[in-house]
């Protein structure tokens, strides 16, 4: 069960690390003062959580966080592709936080009844939090995707480019039937399903 | 050495404030989460409010140098294992926050159920809800910026989370 | 609950292709990542590993 858990909890940190790092690159650079500071929360809120499922694989046996953050690879680093690629424009970057963010809060969500506990605990904190990306992810969709022709066009183009990227997010890991029957986590295939369900309810 | 109890902790933590809201002890603050004392020794468990909280390192020294300043010795452990939410914040807690000029947070669940609760949070000068939500995020992880309409001018709430 | 990513699209103007159409790209939960990770990586850790027994 101890590499089932670990692979898990390495993914799902790598995604926050990553992702947390990406949005920390709009500091400075935001198109308005209040898309800056909401990128940079967000990225602090993400390296922060990935810091703490750092620390629990460290109880598991790992490097510490530091070590585990900033000496490996990337082709030890399990994220998923998606989180990695550069911000690009602004249109982009909140396509993404959207369809990301979505399958994170539906994660965590997935995570409240992990029997691992540690997991689950965590999973009842970050979720509270994410629930401030979902809205701000959702408010700014909202404003620009019936906005003018053109930031219209710009998150169509967006949206079209990154829906295989988003669909990676469920790439299954080789744990999956364990990590279920282990009731450690309900799976990808369940998350990949509720996600869409909620794209296409 | 005189015999202490988990309330004489308490006590001596009411020094210690949070380093972004000097009015607010971390009692008040909520992130205090148990106290156990054995022999002269004062087991602590934090829990941090945002999990990417960056004071956490810096309220732990001061809770440790608090304890050692007063002849005991200290351990401190984070976890999560009960989870701050902002309904953990004491009512002389909320009271200290609006004085302060930040808004107190409402009742947690409601973010959940209710959105309305976030674009219309109440004005910590005038108590009036004619306010607008600017940014779920603001200075620090733990606020938000909103603007009343009544006032006219921009105020800041601690969230509920 | 969150809203539904498709409650808020749908309150947009956007389209959303279907879902069953895309080939989804796989490859970086197994370390197979594109050209982007290790310079982002790179610049990441500089700080750290000038000098990895630096203390704040």
């Amino acid at each position: 069960m101890s590499d089932a858990l670990k692979e898990l909890i390495y993914k799902i940190a790598d995604d926050q690390f990553i992702l947390g790092h990406r949005n920390s690159e709009w500091t400075g650079f935001g198109p308005m003062l209040e898309e800056d500071i909401a990128f940079s929360s967000m990225a602090q809120d993400k390296i922060g959580h990935s810091f703490a499922l750092y620390t629990m694989l460290r109880e598991l046996g790992e490097q510490d966080p530091d070590t585990v953050a900033f000496t490996r690879n990337a082709n030890q680093f399990h994220n998923c592709i998606f989180v990695e690629l550069p911000n690009g424009e602004y249109d982009f970057s909140l396509v993404r936080h959207f369809l990301f963010d979505t399958a994170e809060a539906l994660r965590f969500e997935m995570l409240l009844n992990s029997s691992y506990e540690p997991l689950a605990l965590l999973a009842k904190k970050i979720r509270g939090e994410l629930r401030y990306h979902t809205i701000h992810a959702n408010t700014f969709l909202k404003k620009l995707g019936s906005g003018t022709e053109e930031s219209i066009s710009r998150l169509q183009k967006s949206l079209d480019y990154s829906l295989p990227y988003a669909m990676g997010m469920f790439e299954p890991s080789p744990y999956e039937s364990e990590l279920i029957s282990e009731g450690i986590f309900g799976g990808e295939e369940k998350l990949r399903e509720q996600w869409t369900k909620k794209l296409r309810k | 050495m005189n015999t202490i109890t988990s309330d004489t902790v308490k006590e001596w933590l009411e020094e210690v404030k949070d380093p972004e809201i000097p009015v607010l002890s971390l009692i008040d603050l909520g992130v205090i989460t148990q106290i156990e004392i054995e022999r002269d020794v004062v087991k602590i468990e934090m829990t941090p409010t945002f999990v990417g909280c960056p004071a956490m390192d810096f309220m732990k020294a001061e809770v440790i140098e608090s304890i050692e300043k007063r002849g005991r010795k200290a351990e401190v452990e984070i976890n999560f294992r009960d989870s701050w939410s902002s309904d953990k914040i004491s009512e002389k807690g909320k009271i200290a926050l609006k004085k302060f000029g930040l808004a107190p947070p409402p009742d947690s669940a409601k973010v959940f159920a209710d959105l309305e609760i976030l674009e219309n949070a109440k004005c910590p000068r005038c108590d009036g809800t004619d306010t607008e939500l600017r940014n779920p995020f603001g200075p620090t992880l733990c606020r938000s910026i909103h603007y009343c309409n009544s006032c006219q001018e921009a105020f800041e709430q601690f969230k509920p989370v | 609950m969150d809203k539904k990513v498709e409650e808020i699209i749908k309150q947009t103007q956007l389209q959303l292709t279907d879902l069953k159409l895309q080939k989804p790209v796989f490859g970086g939960r197994s370390g197979k990542h594109s050209e982007h990770l290790q310079p982002l990586l790179d610049e990441m850790s500089e700080v750290f590993r000038s000098d990895p027994s630096a203390e704040w």
